[in-house]
């Protein structure tokens, strides 16, 4: 079976799943603070430490919480014609609409906004003491990366990695972090937008109310792009009670061809197999 | 003398592949450590390329180590592909091709260079395991090659 014959029957899977969703979607929307939810009764304010400053995790005293999938292709919304790619990473993201080798579904880490497109979503520890955010993967590679919030600067060489080193600093009540010294190892988006070790990665990150953040990333990449692009802003869910749990992405991946065999061609039926 | 010459794009390719950096990369296509053969009919020869992206340009050697090649010149060609149709799976485009074009010039046992052509495609553009294939030509000799990028 060949990418494309696991393509159409993908299409097929996918057929059921939305009908299934579309007869229990309304329940789960109440259960995770989705849009019917949000119409029926207002979010409670955006929650502060004491100094002000936005919570961007859970609340103490609260209960745990994570924030739900809601970045998709960082291109959404925008002509693909708009987006500034150099030709080859045009072709790229091009041909990665055909053949989807993501790295992520092969229990692959992935940083940068590829981290917050995980089904199982993510949980912020905003830990001000020790002037740190770390940001987890639930599901996925379940790993996590560390924002210093500590007025540090970058190092001079750093070693690149698939999450990077990433520094914040506050703009009013918006988290800035720039992520530099990011590897090529992995995807920046689900749909396979490309970058380069060139990259630096800033994303804007503002916590609306309680159930809703606000992100919004510019990629800085002159060996993949000719000029700075920023996307829309994205809204990233609440999910209450969402708490990190223990998942072994390679445990039953239906695409182990894609892991270690000869990346032509895989025998599965679904694309995202994390 | 070509095949002098030709022999002289060889040494030390064991050991040098294994140094060479296998680093799976998702950045510019032909970025990375490749190998492969090259020569005429069953005559082969072992071909460890070593590519980097600096953007704008790609750089490179060929057999890295103590007697590396410097490659002289490099080219990605692109000829876009036709995005899939209204209501089609995205799947369901024609791919773009990656077509290369490396120059090279090798000392020859004359105490000149003999200048190399590879001109092949890139198979498999986006895959961990892609290969360039195409022909190679050298003054009057030609043949062809082949490698994967580890």
């Amino acid at each position: 079976m060949t990418i494309r014959s696991m393509n159409t029957m993908f299409a097929k899977t996918a057929a059921v799943l939305l009908a299934l969703v579309l007869t229990t979607g309304s329940s789960l929307a109440a259960q995770q603070g989705g849009a019917d939810d949000e119409e029926a009764e207002p979010a409670a304010p955006t929650p502060r430490w004491p100094d002000g400053k936005p919570i961007m995790g859970s609340v103490p005293g609260q209960g745990v919480g994570g924030w739900g999938a809601g970045v998709t292709t960082l291109p959404r919304d925008q002509e693909l014609d708009d987006i500034p790619f150099q030709p080859w990473a045009r072709a790229v993201y091009d041909i990665r609409q055909i053949d989807q080798f993501e790295p992520h579904t092969r229990c692959k880490a992935s940083g940068a906004s590829r981290q917050f497109s995980t089904p199982y979503g993510t949980e912020f520890v905003d830990i001000p003491e020790l002037e740190r955010l770390y940001i987890m993967d639930n599901g996925g590679p379940n790993s996590y990366r560390i924002v210093f919030l500590d007025g540090r600067s970058f190092p001079e060489d750093i070693v690149p990695t698939n999450y990077g080193y990433s520094i914040g600093h506050w703009e009013g009540d918006t988290l800035v972090v720039e992520t530099r010294g990011l590897n090529e190892k992995f995807w920046i988006d689900t749909r396979g937008t490309p970058h380069t070790e060139q990259l630096k990665f800033i994303e804007r990150l503002t916590r609306l109310d309680m159930n809703t953040m606000q992100y919004q990333a510019t990629i800085d990449d002159s060996g993949a792009y000719t000029r700075p692009w920023t996307t829309i802003d994205f809204n990233l869910r609440w999910r209450p009670g969402a708490e990190l749990f223990e998942y072994i992405c390679q445990q039953a991946n239906q695409g182990p061809e894609l892991m270690l065999g000869s990346q032509e061609d895989v025998d599965n039926t679904r694309f995202f197999v994390p | 003398m070509q095949m002098k010459s030709i022999r002289s794009l060889i040494p030390f390719v064991a050991v040098l592949a294994l140094a060479a950096p296998a680093v799976a990369q998702e950045g510019h296509p032909l970025k990375g450590t490749w190998y492969g053969d090259f020569g005429t009919g069953t005559d082969r020869h072992d071909l460890t390329v070593v590519l980097d992206w600096d953007a704008p340009r790609i750089t490179g050697v060929i057999d890295p180590g103590p007697d590396a090649i410097p490659i002289k010149s490099a080219e990605l060609n692109i000829t876009p592909g036709i995005p899939a149709g209204e209501g089609q799976r995205s799947t369901e485009g024609t791919p773009p091709e990656f077509r290369v074009r490396i120059e090279v010039d090798a000392p020859n046992g004359a105490g000149g260079t003999d200048s190399f052509i590879f001109e092949g495609m890139i198979f498999n553009p986006v895959a961990g395991n892609r290969r360039i294939v195409g022909t190679w030509t050298c003054g009057d000799t030609s043949g062809n090659f082949q490698i994967r990028r580890l």
